[in-house]
């Protein structure tokens, strides 16, 4: 074994704070990091009471810590939290200013049990604790901006009908506002596909145009319907959004804006509020698009027709304007389920009411016409019976504007009235 | 038989040194309170980390605040000794240790801190004494815990063999409990019963 | 000379006969594992001497000591524990124990026990 003959060589070259204090605290050792970091001299302090010069540690503690480690014959330890400095020593670091004082660990030791002499250890450990600070503040930082996010997540998820589906076009997870808008479950939708939700009785969604999206892997907007359970009937703007996944899946988010109040208004500026049917302010919207259209020809033109109720007049005299609208709406009822798709047809005013046929020549035109006549005379109305309705047709030719139109349609059904009534003309 | 070499009669040597040593620890304790411990039968253990995790949840409640003081002790014998105490017995410490009706959190910290240093060295210096070993303790630390989370998630899924040492400390009087593990893994187990051979060899030559 | 003694821990009373043996080679040894067996032994027995721990199941010392002194007062009964506490040692003395010895016992304490005891 090796004899240490100068053990304050070795105390000195130390990077750490050593005393070495009795039960009284007089002081008998200071090493050199004492010197240099406190700026107490070790001749200065030496035989004196460490009281003198730190007042402000809590002798008691010490006291205790002293006595504990001397019949224990083991070392004692201050915790090296903030709170518990044992002594204040300035800290030099300029670079970064979190601790002003040096944060340290402080180890009581046995040096001389016989003499009641302990050692006090000192380290500092300021860099251990500024680190541990400067992660706690980023810490807190990370919490503040997660709870910000939850909470955001919370609105999102309370208000907004979202939801994630996959490249098969199965439900992956859904908001809450999604679930209760439809009155779906979670555990009802998730893992199903799109068409399996909404192709039961409950709800009634064409989904077709989102699956098709979807199978070309492109964001895609537009208008969707659905029919609720209770047969209401709400539109939606989709936004379809491909994104990937962690895993680096495809993944679509589809968000639906309930549109049914917009498409309300829209619907009802086009719309006769009596009949349901279109408003002359639609119909001439439509009828000068299909003029305007210059590719109409020999074999590629439309047709017009403008029915009038026979006898309307007396209905409404003999019964009342009650009943007389309803015989327009049976009318209108009739008309609106013999027509072809695409053919459009409204309400021109009073008992008339005028429809558009793309693409027939004259005798399709009076085929459909014939067809409206014949169902308006089965109509067996309430408390009036029967009724009829009379029909001037015209098909587009080169040159025609809406007005050569009308005035030609409006000619015919004249003389279809003159005629007898509940026929049709054709000019 | 018990795995890693363990027999009925190291666990029971385990045990009494163990007692022992809470004897004297608990004395200790007792000095410093001015007041009289209730001794407990030590409970040992062998198990993985998982085990770990459902006797801490099991000995300590999840529903408070706990002061968690972690210390390592090296040598022969090493490994870590763990002291758990209430954030209430906490600060019956405090106040009793300091003599203050209301102490500071710095207070509270400081007395589990010299709790922890007065059990841990008298416990183990005990513990190694009867197993004719030396050991060095490291600087403890403490932090506050809620609930009984001591073992993080990742940690609880690395496979090691522990041996827990636990035991209770109990002041009625003054409503201090705490619960002690002292813990000891893998490799370090194998060193542990080489020196309970050696006292068993004491017993039976 | 019949003496019980009492402890939980199996190698405790092994360490603990040992010792005695080696004072004593003749004497006869009863075992028991708690209190409340000591007590049941105690009372068949009638032992010149118990050697009682403190910290056991089912029935712990200080109960046990109890009874055995509510059998017979003038029972020598040994307390030998690890509790070291002062208070514990007034409470079994005040309780009619004999004396108390700290685990674990060696040559010199046990020696020291047999002639403090009336055997």
């Amino acid at each position: 074994m090796v004899t240490i003959t100068y053990p304050n060589v070795l105390l000195d070259a130390l990077e750490i704070g050593v005393m070495i204090i009795d039960e009284t605290f007089e002081v008998r050792y200071w090493n050199q990091w004492m010197e240099i970091n406190t700026s107490v001299r070790s001749s200065d302090i030496i035989g004196k009471n460490l009281h003198a010069f730190y007042p402000d540690i809590d002798y008691k503690v010490l006291s205790r810590k002293i006595r504990t480690t001397l019949r224990l014959q083991s070392p004692t330890f201050y915790d090296a939290s903030l709170q518990n400095r044992f002594i204040e020593i300035p800290r030099t670091k300029i670079t970064t200013s979190l601790l002003k004082y040096m944060q340290l660990q402080v180890t009581i030791s046995p040096y001389d049990v016989e003499e009641n002499l302990v050692m006090v250890s000192i380290y500092d450990i300021s860099d251990l604790h500024e680190l541990k600070l400067t992660l706690q503040s980023q810490m807190e930082k990370i919490s503040e901006l997660n709870s910000e996010l939850h909470r955001d997540k919370m609105i999102i998820d309370a208000n907004l009908l979202i939801i994630k589906i996959d490249s098969e076009c199965r439900i992956v997870e859904a908001t809450q506002a999604f679930l209760e808008f439809f009155g779906y479950q979670s555990e009802n939708v998730v893992g199903s596909k799109l068409a399996e939700v909404f192709g039961d009785a409950s709800v009634d969604f064409d989904t077709v145009q989102i699956c098709d999206a979807i199978a070309s892997q492109k964001k895609w907007s537009g208008e969707v319907k659905a029919r609720l359970h209770d047969e209401e009937q709400v539109w939606f703007d989709a936004v379809v959004t491909p994104f990937n996944e962690e895993n680096d899946a495809f993944c679509y988010t589809v968000i639906f804006n309930d549109i049914s109040d917009k498409k309300r208004i829209e619907l009802l500026s086009i719309t006769d509020p009596l009949t349901k049917l279109y408003n002359r302010h639609k119909f001439n919207e439509v009828f000068e698009n299909m003029v305007q259209r210059r590719h109409w020809d020999e074999n590629h033109t439309f047709g017009l027709i403008i029915a009038d109720v026979d006898y309307f007049k007396r209905v409404n005299d003999t019964y009342g304007h009650q009943i007389g609208d309803k015989v327009l709406i049976e009318v209108a009822h009739a008309f609106s389920e013999t027509i072809r798709i695409g053919d459009i047809l409204a309400r021109w005013g009073g008992e008339e009411f005028v429809c558009l046929l793309p693409a027939v020549d004259k005798a399709k035109a009076l085929y459909v016409a014939e067809k409206l006549r014949l169902a308006v005379e089965q109509l067996d109305i309430q408390n009036v019976g029967k009724v009829t309705a009379s029909f001037g047709v015209t098909i587009f030719t080169a040159g025609d504007t809406q007005e050569s139109m009308m005035h030609r349609a409006d000619s015919s059904l004249y003389r279809a009235k003159e005629n007898g009534r509940n026929r049709i003309e054709c000019l | 038989m018990h795995q890693n070499g363990f027999t009925d009669d190291h666990l029971d040597m385990l045990r009494e040194l163990m007692n022992i040593a809470m004897g004297n620890a608990t004395a200790s304790i007792a000095d410093l309170l001015e007041a009289f411990g209730k001794m407990h039968i030590p409970q040992i253990m062998i198990s993985d980390m998982e085990g770990l995790d459902g006797y801490i949840q099991q000995s300590i409640p999840k529903d408070q605040r706990n002061y968690v003081t972690k210390q390592l002790f090296g040598g022969e014998f090493s490994g870590e000794f763990l002291f758990v105490i209430s954030e209430e017995s906490a600060i019956h410490l405090g106040h009793h240790l300091y003599d203050v009706d209301q102490p500071s959190d710095g207070d509270i910290l400081d007395a589990v801190i010299e709790l922890t240093n007065i059990l841990s060295a008298t416990m183990i210096s005990r513990l190694t004494e009867e197993l004719h070993t030396k050991v060095q303790f490291f600087v403890p630390s403490t932090e506050v815990v809620d609930g009984n989370a001591l073992i993080s998630q990742e940690d609880i899924i690395n496979y090691h063999r522990i041996i827990i040492i636990s035991t209770q400390m109990e002041f009625q009087h003054q409503n201090i409990n705490g619960q002690i593990f002292i813990l000891t893994k893998d490799g370090m187990i194998g060193s542990l019963k080489d020196l309970i051979d050696r006292k068993l060899e004491e017993l039976y030559a | 000379m019949k003496i019980l003694v009492v402890d939980d821990s199996k190698l405790a009373r092994m360490f603990l006969i040992k010792t005695l043996r080696e004072l004593e080679p003749s004497a006869k040894v009863l075992e028991a594992e708690n209190g409340l067996e000591a007590v049941e032994l105690f009372k068949v027995e009638k032992p010149d001497a118990v050697f009682l721990d403190l910290t056991m199941p089912v029935m712990d010392g200080y109960e046990a000591l109890n009874e055995i002194i509510k059998m017979d007062t003038k029972a020598q009964v040994v307390i030998v524990s690890a509790d070291i506490q002062a208070q514990a040692q007034s409470t079994v003395l005040a309780s009619g124990a004999k004396m108390m010895v700290p685990k674990p016992i060696n040559s010199e304490k046990m020696l020291s026990v047999l002639q403090q005891l009336s055997i």
